[in-house]
């Protein structure tokens, strides 16, 4: 299944990136640090993150809402935040394509991650560590990793992982979410073959990344 | 202040517990659990005890006196539950509407399809038409949780996370099975001898299809710890206790109306008459082996104290492993701030509807902490399982 | 309030000034004044028509949904059609989030319609979400401009009946498909209303619905939906292209000289030393002029230009919006306040409009029809199925 993903394609924000997983495609944005919006966000002592995610089709619900939720677990301790004190990092999360039903959100999800990660280094943020997500699905003891739409519907249980990356490997796990009948083998499995998918993942994204430095220099001898 | 005799004098600010734990939370956990205990007194992995009961103020719910011909008639509500823990308490209601299916089914394409048109051999392809396992088979609850906040307004995040977590959970847990909530309706109708009868099935010839849609909703009051325990917790109590309405047509009312539109062309308008019955009723049934028990765990790092010795030789017989140790109901303003959580909904018996893990900032999860904590998890559940 | 400090670089925009006080007057980018910039289209999912345009730096995504419903009770032959806009602080900081997720209540959001519940009051026709944000030059209001924006967009394409509704009837008073254009502006260099506009007519002609086919009749009726793998899926029936122009309009004079005739006859008019901008001495005179000689004397100061960048919009003193459709119709004119111009003016934007919808129209049908070739070589076994044409040009 094709990864695509590409940087710096929004002009007016401080970075951006798209991120496609076969028909799940994402665009993100930061804009950040600049003063906060809304005085009684102000934090002292960190920055805070707005997180906004606007459906493909439709007007945001409950189901943006809680994705905007789950986007801010695995977001903050990504990001340096005591670095960017009373400030805020706005992020904007527009889905274009979601390639599942609405009852699913896992692709979504991953997408999201990984296109996030792009447009924060794009907007040179100060991270912790890189990470990347991936899903699969589960269906008799088989896992299908990255499944498509009807694989998933036909599955028994779903997961989600973000794993952070040091040198170029997966390494450890920062959030993961299971749904449907499951087993803590299976569990464990899974957080295997998402870890190794992930690194697969890797491989392309840095190809965007490296083309995304070599598009941003400027001063070219 | 003046600085004439050259030195200033520090002096030490004395805080009570709870404003500590409200300046720093960090600091007062990291004192608590040196000492071996937790800012609530309980122990590292003990539960705090939870009250289950039904609240009795649904539809089909006999009074309390036991007299068998009194019923909440005036009451939307089928099933109903209390669940107290600590100082919070959350009450389930469940309420039900009745959906046409052919409008639901039509847009996912579950649709009846035309034999025709599809040879024998592209099964599998009438399987991706008609949508997966999850779509067809696993019914679901819409719930609204409220956490009573003495002000009005719209939800709050909390709320929203709440209500779509459990709807989430709910749904791809497979805990209801879409057939219990199609309704076999019959038809309300006057036989020869000019009493009521009503006809079902063949007799009835009805074509609509009609389902019932679940609604619940929770009202948790007070807010110590992670609400969604006994949300999930109360949901589940209340849909055990569920009774839906027999539903008929009441075939006087079923009416075609005819409307002349314009350019001469006619619409039909049927309207239905859908009854509920004020006495009989069924059970909702649950997939027995789906009913999990939800519990949430912190996990926190030790930062040990060099001259604490006493403390760090009482932890290392308590439950931990290195220096992490995993909290179970987290409780207070200190505990709250635990970001590295666990949620885990075990069945009891090595299955779970859902794990989600949460890493937060500290050290690094490792996977021994996850065994340990997803074992902690089903011993509570199978013991609480039996409770509910 | 949105903070201003990395928004439009404010220096460029004394340099615009001065390339308009020039003679003649240039723009930024030396493109003429009545010229569009270039617009790509990309065609992202042939069949639900997810499509992005740019034109220019503007980024705008737009995609169609279709549901079968109930039609509202007082159009019972006719399908729906909604189109929603929203612009996110994504499209440029000046704007602010949407007005946050005020939900009504938290509970999920795909719940299914109750056919007993008290009817919902659907006649939401217009399903617009803003946040807030200075835009068109004029900043002066910032939600009700977006909700002009969106407005113009709904009357350009909806109200032009570029969508035939009827078409969209299954079983009058029953089943409907009710259509939704859902448009994102991911990035914002001006003219969000053309790019709007393009992007839900371009996106309504690529997409394509289930196959429909009602079996039986009268009561026992069934409706039967047909998978793409069944049978070729149907385009809409759009009736006609309208897209629209817009024009902004600035005068090198001060603001005060450009109110021609108040409500008076006596006409204010401002003396001025010299005609520079940031010239404060100007003192103010009562003049007799008569305010058809003045007017005349003016008309030569306005520049009028198409497709402004988000600078030019920054400094706009006004703007008119017309929608044409290609056989030289109007189908909508908005001018709402600003800089007052002269009626002959109008007559000549529709003829630069007329030439500018021309050329996009003829792009539109020949990326439809590259769209077409692509298709057929990769379906060419589907063609024993029952393939009606019923698009309409």
């Amino acid at each position: 299944m094709a990864i695509t993903s590409e940087q710096n394609i929004l002009k007016q924000v401080d970075g951006s990136a798209t991120f496609q997983i076969d028909s799940t495609k994402v665009i993100s944005s930061v804009t950040g640090p600049i003063n906060v919006i809304r005085q009684r966000n102000e934090e002292p002592t960190s920055a805070f993150l707005s997180i906004c995610v606007r459906p493909a089709s439709g007007l945001p619900s409950t189901r943006e809402s809680y994705l905007e939720t789950k986007l801010k677990k695995i977001i903050t301790p990504m990001i340096n935040m005591e670095q960017y004190a009373s400030t805020e990092i706005q992020i904007v999360v527009q889905i274009l394509e979601s390639g599942e039903r609405e009852q699913f959100t896992c692709m979504e999800l991953s997408c999201a991650v990984n296109s996030l990660y792009l447009a924060l280094l794009n907007a040179g943020i100060s991270l912790k560590a890189s990470f990347l997500s991936s899903f699969c699905a589960c269906k008799d003891g088989n896992i299908i990793v990255r499944p498509r739409m009807n694989e998933l519907d036909f599955s028994t249980s779903h997961h989600v992982s973000v794993f952070s990356i040091v040198d170029g490997k997966s390494d450890e796990l920062i959030y993961s979410d299971s749904l449907g009948k499951t087993t803590e083998d299976e569990l464990f499995k899974v957080l295997d073959v998402i870890s190794n998918d992930i690194n697969k993942i890797n491989e392309s994204v840095r190809e965007t990344i490296l083309q995304g430095v070599v598009n941003d220099y400027i001063w070219k001898f | 202040m003046s600085e004439i005799d050259g030195h200033i004098q520090l002096k030490s600010t004395i805080f009570l517990p709870s404003e500590l734990a409200q300046i720093a939370p960090d600091v007062t956990l990291n004192k608590y659990i040196n000492a071996g205990y937790r800012p609530s007194l309980r122990r590292f992995n003990e539960f705090k005890p939870v009250i289950i009961s039904k609240a009795g103020i649904s539809r089909y719910d006999t009074s309390i006196n036991g007299k068998a011909e009194e019923m909440n008639e005036s009451t939307s509500v089928i099933g109903s539950s209390s669940v107290k823990c600590g100082e919070t308490s959350a009450i389930c209601m469940i309420s039900a509407g009745i959906i046409e299916d052919d409008f639901e089914a039509v847009n996912d394409y579950r649709t009846r399809l035309d034999a025709d048109i599809i040879v024998d051999n592209d099964k599998e392809e009438i399987e991706n038409v008609l949508g997966g396992e999850l779509l067809s088979e696993n019914g679901c609850v819409y719930p609204v949780v409220e956490i009573a906040k003495g002000s009005t307004g719209p939800p709050g995040d909390e709320e929203v996370e709440l209500g779509e977590k459990l709807f989430e959970t709910l749904l791809h847990s497979g805990l209801i099975n879409r057939d219990e909530l199609k309704i076999d309706i019959g038809l309300k109708s006057i036989d020869e001898n000019g009493d009521e009868v009503i006809l079902k099935g063949e007799e009835a010839n009805i074509q609509k299809k009609f389902s019932f849609v679940l609604y619940a909703r929770i009202q948790v009051f007070g807010r110590t710890g992670p609400l969604f325990d006994q949300c999930y917790a109360a949901l589940i109590k209340a849909l055990k206790d569920t009774k839906l309405p027999d539903v008929y047509l009441n075939e006087r009312e079923s009416s075609l109306r005819t409307r002349t539109g314009k350019r001469n062309a006619n619409v039909n308008i049927q309207t239905y008459d859908l009854v509920c019955d004020q006495v009989k009723y069924r059970e909702l049934k649950l997939r027995n082996d789906r009913i999990c028990w939800a519990s949430t765990l912190g996990i926190v790092n030790v930062k040990e104290e060099r001259h604490d010795e006493e403390g760090d030789a009482e932890m290392s017989e308590s439950n931990h492993i290195g220096k992490t140790i995993i909290l179970s109901d987290l409780e207070g303003e200190a505990e709250d701030n635990i970001m590295k959580r666990i949620i885990a909904l075990s069945n009891g018996n090595d299955e779970f509807a859902s794990i989600t893990i949460e890493r937060g900032t500290g050290e690094r999860l490792t996977k021994d902490v996850i065994k340990k904590a997803l074992k902690l998890s089903q011993v509570r559940a199978s013991d609480m399982i039996k409770k509910l | 309030m949105p903070s201003t400090d990395n928004t439009l670089p404010i220096p460029n925009i004394l340099t615009l000034h001065s390339l308009f006080s020039s003679n003649p007057p240039l723009r930024p980018s030396l493109r003429p004044l009545t010229e569009p910039r270039d617009l790509k289209i990309s065609i992202i999912n042939k069949d639900n028509g997810n499509i992005e345009i740019k034109l220019g730096k503007t980024y705008v995504s737009c995609k169609i949904s279709a549901i079968i419903t109930k039609p509202f009770e007082d159009r019972q032959f006719e399908g729906i059609f909604n189109i929603n806009t929203e612009i996110t602080p994504m499209c440029s900081p000046l704007f602010s989030n949407g007005g946050g997720n005020d939900f009504s209540t938290s509970a999920p959001a795909i719940i299914p319609k109750t056919v007993i519940s008290v009817e919902e009051n659907e006649d939401n026709g217009n399903d617009v979400i803003m946040g807030g944000g200075a835009m068109m030059g004029l900043g002066v209001d910032q939600t009700s401009i977006e909700i002009m924006l969106s407005r113009l967009i709904e009357k350009a394409v909806r109200r032009s009946n570029a969508l035939d509704l009827e078409s969209l009837c299954i079983i009058a008073g029953q089943k409907c498909w009710s259509i939704r254009a859902d448009i994102k502006f991911l990035n914002y260099d001006g003219n969000l209303i053309d790019a709007g506009n393009l992007a839900v007519i371009i996106a309504l002609l690529n997409f394509k619905k289930n196959d429909i086919e009602i079996i039986g009749n009268g009561e026992g009726s069934e409706l039967v939906i047909f998978d793409e793998n069944q049978r070729e899926k149907v385009g809409l029936s759009v009736l006609h292209i309208p897209l629209s122009v817009t024009f902004q309009f600035f005068s090198t004079e001060s603001i005060e000289r450009n109110i021609k005739g108040e409500k008076g006859v006596i006409s204010r008019k401002i003396k001025e030393d010299s005609d520079d901008e940031d010239d404060v001495n100007d003192r103010m005179e009562v003049d007799n002029d008569e305010v058809g000689v003045e007017s005349e004397s003016r008309s030569s100061n306005e520049i009028i230009i198409v497709d402004a960048t988000s600078e030019e919009e920054l400094l706009s003193q006004g703007s008119m919006t017309i929608t044409l459709n290609s056989n030289k119709e109007v189908c909508q004119i908005s001018k709402s306040g600003g800089l007052n111009i002269e009626q002959g003016k109008i007559l000549e934007c529709c003829t630069i409009a007329s030439k500018i919808v021309d050329k996009w129209t003829k792009q539109i049908k020949q990326v439809l029809i590259d769209e077409e070739v692509k298709n057929r070589d990769l379906k060419i076994e589907k063609e024993l199925s029952v393939v009606n044409d019923r698009r309409t040009s």
